[in-house]
């Protein structure tokens, strides 16, 4: 039996002119909660990954939620 | 050129030899290094060097040092996770990276590699952020993984 010393794959996100948009924030976030197998096949794939995009979808609305909140906090600062 | 994704071999040396300490918060200080697609980065890479690394606005040589989020285990397997890493305001074009270890053996300033990772090609930012997300700390998919 041997031991084996694998490395993981990196997501690498960029962005141009700003920063990353709560689009891309939550793509990266969807993928740390959910992983869906390359060997994963048929339905059970198919329903992985429309369950992947719907807490993609969910995690980009309370980012944009937040962005906003934040914003307007600053504004009553001012 | 090229960059191969791969454990450095020297790293398993040092491993066995206990030289490698990915303890959270008191282990060995690790960073992260870009790299052009001139660059020849794989298992047999032993060092960190600046040879074809990225240069650009944002973008300091030597890379990001890397917050450990330390050992774990499940079932049989032994894994290391670090929190993400981002270049912010960065115009830089990068095609993998190198892992190395800044304290090796609680040395200081060492350049010992640990795991070369391919991009899969080449990945820019142009006055933006640059973020490098590493995968999810389990058994199958965590960045280092001793099996």
């Amino acid at each position: 039996m041997f031991t084996k010393f694998e490395v993981g794959k990196v997501n690498v996100m960029a962005s141009s002119n700003g920063p990353l948009t709560p689009e891309q924030w939550a793509k990266l976030a969807a993928d740390k909660i959910m992983y869906v197998g390359d060997k994963t096949e048929g339905p059970i794939r198919d329903q992985a990954i429309a369950f992947k995009k719907n807490i993609e979808k969910v995690v980009e609305y309370y980012i944009k939620q937040a962005v906003q909140s934040h914003e307007k906090h600053l504004l009553t600062r001012r | 050129m090229a960059i191969t994704t791969a454990m450095c071999t020297s790293f398993k040396g040092e491993l066995l030899q206990g030289l490698h300490d990915f303890t959270s918060s008191t282990g060995d200080t690790f960073k992260i290094a870009l790299f052009d697609d001139q660059a020849t980065l794989g298992a047999s890479t032993t060092d960190y060097s600046t040879s074809d690394e990225v240069i650009g606005s944002g973008y300091t040589a030597g890379g990001n040092t890397l917050t450990n989020n330390g050992v774990s285990t499940s079932g049989t397997t032994a894994f290391v996770d670090f929190a993400d890493s981002t270049w912010s305001t960065a115009t830089i074009t990068a095609r993998g990276a190198l892992i190395y270890n800044t304290t090796t053996g609680s040395g200081s300033g060492t350049t010992d590699a640990v795991c070369v990772l391919d991009f899969g090609g080449n990945k820019t930012s142009t006055a933006g952020d640059f973020v490098i997300q590493f995968p999810t700390a389990n058994a199958a998919n965590a960045i280092i993984r001793i099996a």
